[in-house]
């Protein structure tokens, strides 16, 4: 039987590898599999296994954590199931109102509607989240959030420095030959048909 | 079993969070590497990094109980570290949401200009 906290960890790990191949090669050539790992990895984390019963055999596999009992599993669930509505709906809205706006074409004021309603549906549903007010009245918990951004930035501070040595360390390619008289010849047609000869 | 007790506001629990931001940056960073491996990069060196910055304090978390480790137990912490991370990131999310309504607010009352690339010069 798989546990929740093993299937939620392997979602997540699923969708981070769904931005990470969704986000790479050329505009016009993304990955095909992103949006079905990233479905994948959105049900695992939705869909979560029950708690294994106190008479089953990896019932006591939860040995080392305190919060992986029936009610954390809950209240995990909540939480992500909340946060996949903000976000979604603030996507969807943000989406909406950027292609009903005059950026792209004429204003289209039905779709920026629709698009503010997405957004206001994302305001609401932070709304309905009580974590948020518990976490902005509370100096603690603002000083953890404020001490999390400085662990990413010194995080990512330390990471570029390792790609920088490690660019520096790489042998650098031999300069390339000059093109020969043929591929001179074929540049200079692909550019004259691709530019005109100027007539 | 082990409680993460994170209620006492204390200079260890500020510390705590930011070794749970580089965990939780290390580990994205690390799946980043493996997913989009490609013969182009040479992605040995941050590779092991980000996999040492990552897996360190999972480790000494899971040795700290009673000096023992096992694969299900760095499984459960590496599940609560990524847990706190993206806890904490989706609280941040009202502040990000405030600024995005802001942009989408000047999004929705732009008027294009006659000459996109001139005013982008001038910009």
């Amino acid at each position: 039987m798989v546990f929740w906290v093993n299937q939620a960890l392997l979602s997540f790990t699923l969708l981070i590898a769904a931005f990470s191949m969704w986000r790479m090669g050329p505009a016009f050539k993304r990955s095909k599999f992103a949006g079905p790992i990233a479905l994948i990895g959105l049900a695992g984390l939705i869909f979560l296994p029950e708690q294994p019963l106190y008479f089953e055999s990896d019932y006591h596999r939860c040995e080392f954590i305190s919060f992986c009992n029936d009610d954390g599993r809950e209240s995990y669930l909540k939480v992500v199931t909340w946060s996949l509505i903000s976000i979604s709906t603030a996507l969807i809205g943000c989406y909406t109102i950027i292609r009903g706006s005059r950026i792209y074409a004429e204003r289209n004021l039905a779709v920026l509607t629709i698009g503010w309603f997405f957004l206001g549906v994302s305001w609401w549903s932070i709304a309905q989240s009580p974590w948020f007010e518990d976490a902005y009245t509370r100096l603690d918990v603002l000083a953890w959030m404020v001490c999390f951004i400085f662990g990413i930035v010194g995080t990512v501070y330390i990471l570029s420095r390792i790609i920088r040595f490690t660019e520096n360390v790489t042998p650098k390619d031999p300069p390339i030959e000059p093109l020969n008289d043929n591929e001179m010849r074929l540049v200079t047609e692909m550019i004259r048909r691709n530019l005109g000869d100027g007539n | 079993m082990l409680g993460f007790d994170f209620s006492i506001a204390g200079i260890e629990s500020l510390g705590a969070m930011m070794i749970i931001a580089m965990v939780f940056i290390c580990y994205c960073f690390a799946i980043h590497l493996i997913v989009t491996w490609n013969p182009y990069h040479r992605p040995a060196i941050p590779l092991v990094s980000s996999l040492i910055l990552c897996m360190g304090p999972m480790l000494a978390m899971s040795l700290e109980k009673d000096g023992d480790s096992s694969f299900a137990e760095m499984l459960e912490i590496a599940f609560l570290f990524t847990s706190l991370g993206v806890g904490v990131i989706v609280l941040w999310m009202p502040i990000i949401l405030a600024f995005v309504t802001f942009l989408m607010l000047i999004v929705s009352r732009k008027n294009p200009s006659e000459d996109p690339l001139i005013e982008m010069l001038e910009n």
